[in-house]
């Protein structure tokens, strides 16, 4: 119970706190951003109402995972949105963006229903999401270099929103890649993976909430 | 043998994690390097294009000029001239007394005749590479003169460089530019203009004993200045400018002759 205790104080609690303060700079700022980023906050909120369930499931009937299960498919969904919006992508691509979206959401059904039960890590609903996430970034990354705009790279939310899910994501596809062979083999789930993850995850929303600053910063630039 | 086993099941995660972030990092530091270019060349090209934008716009207004010009020659001129002959006629059979009204009018049109010819010829570019440079601003600062409002003392101890075409009917709008301005709003008594060479650049200076402006007021009033900047922008010039309220104002542009 103590290290439990210890763990909690040292790992989640700075973490919860960190998505507290993301979707605080988010709900702020609110009515002054572009909808894409206001989508970014409500997707900060899903985030922390999960990892937050996620926490006291753990202490009460430990075992969290089943929130993982209920949101993936929402987050799949709300970065498709969100990338919607920020690429503003041509036919193809759009519809490429929307079968992404079905198929990530379809895969997370049948991964809770028959693969991976609500009592385990949806380990690869979320490898899926990453993937998907991962494109969306690399399609971000290149409507930058195709229309650069006349703003600086360190002014563009899209940037640091991109480069914090690329990180995120990658390290998450890579990790939980090998979560299931890495757990038979040594029987248990190695603690660096996660400490990974975390590391990650204080990479990620920081770059979040630069990715919400700079927005605001962009729009009294006026470029849009 | 079981520590060993347990040091095995960490080198393949950390050596492909690690891998995984180094190329991460090359590629997000790969990215910055790739987008700074393309941006640099967005901008070079957004210049390019305002550049021709400002360019096609002068060749308009360059155009109405010239059609201007052409309707003060042809129609006007025509018309006024039309109007001197009648008085002519009219003064053989007027009497002494109207004789005199008469010829104070034909005095009047001559004035007016000569006056729109000369207008004619300053809206006209292509009287201006007829005359060259020189000889269109010494024939527009002698028409100035003659109004004796302003007395305009100019120098040119040099001879006029062969400039790239299209340059010189730039130079010769900013002149009439800064001279309008002067006459409109300086309240100016004297004025001296000076052409110049000075290590390869073109030296063009206007300066009036004028009532002087603030800078900030007259751009946010007018597009006097900023079209003025905006010319000289477009044939690489400099333009330099200061005024003093009650001093007078002074104007510079500086062309680099290697362009």
């Amino acid at each position: 119970m103590s290290s439990q205790l210890t763990l909690f104080l040292t790992r989640y609690l700075p973490y919860l706190l960190l998505l507290l303060v993301t979707v605080l700079i988010g709900l702020r700022r609110y009515h002054r951003m572009s909808k894409p980023f206001r989508l970014l906050t409500i997707l900060a909120c899903i985030i922390f109402v999960c990892e937050t369930t996620a926490r006291v499931l753990a202490y009460t009937i430990e075992n969290g995972n089943s929130t993982y299960h209920i949101s993936v498919p929402f987050q799949i969904l709300l970065y498709t949105m969100i990338y919607k919006e920020l690429v503003k992508p041509g036919k193809k691509l759009s519809l490429v963006m929307d079968l992404c979206c079905v198929l990530g959401i379809c895969f997370s059904l049948v991964n809770t229903t028959w693969i991976q039960p609500i009592t385990k890590l949806p380990s690869q609903a979320i490898c899926i999401q990453a993937l998907i996430v991962i494109f969306y970034s690399l399609v971000q990354f290149y409507d930058l270099l195709h229309q650069p705009p006349t703003l600086p790279l360190y002014l563009q939310p899209g940037f640091w929103f991109s480069t914090g899910n690329l990180v995120f994501y990658c390290t998450t596809f890579f990790i939980l890649g090998l979560f299931v062979p890495v757990k038979t083999a040594l029987g248990k789930t190695p603690e660096w993976e996660y400490t990974v993850l975390y590391i990650c995850c204080w990479i990620m929303y920081p770059l979040y909430i630069i990715a919400l600053v700079t927005e605001q910063k962009r729009r009294r630039h006026g470029d849009q | 043998m079981e520590t060993n086993d347990h040091l095995h099941s960490y080198i393949f995660p950390v050596v492909v994690g690690t891998l995984l972030f180094a190329l991460l990092a090359a590629f997000i530091i790969y990215f910055i390097f790739v987008y700074q270019r393309a941006r640099q060349k967005f901008e070079w090209e957004r210049q390019q294009f305002k550049q021709a934008l400002l360019q096609a716009e002068v060749e308009i207004r360059e155009n109405t000029l010239k059609h201007v010009s052409r309707e003060l020659h042809d129609n006007v001129g025509q018309i006024a001239s039309l109007v001197k002959i009648n008085l002519n006629l009219l003064s053989t059979d007027a009497r002494e007394t109207e004789k005199q009204r008469i010829n104070e009018s034909l005095e009047l049109v001559r004035r007016m005749i000569q006056d729109i010819k000369a207008l004619s010829v300053s809206l006209n570019n292509e009287d201006l590479s007829k005359l060259n440079f020189t000889e269109a601003i010494e024939k527009d600062i002698e028409r100035i003169n003659n109004f004796e409002t302003v007395k305009i003392i100019y120098t040119n101890e040099i001879v006029f460089p062969q400039l790239k075409p299209g340059v010189e009917v730039f130079l010769y709008r900013m002149f009439q530019e800064i001279m309008s301005n002067m006459l409109k709003h300086a309240e100016a008594t004297e004025a001296k203009m000076r052409i110049e060479l000075n290590r390869g650049k073109l030296l063009i200076s206007f300066d009036d004993n004028g009532k002087g402006f603030d800078r900030e007021e007259a751009l946010n009033k007018g597009s006097g200045l900023t079209n003025l900047s905006e010319r000289c922008r477009i044939i690489g010039a400099t333009l330099e400018l200061d005024s003093i309220r009650e001093k007078g104002t002074g104007v510079r542009i500086i062309l680099p002759l290697e362009q």
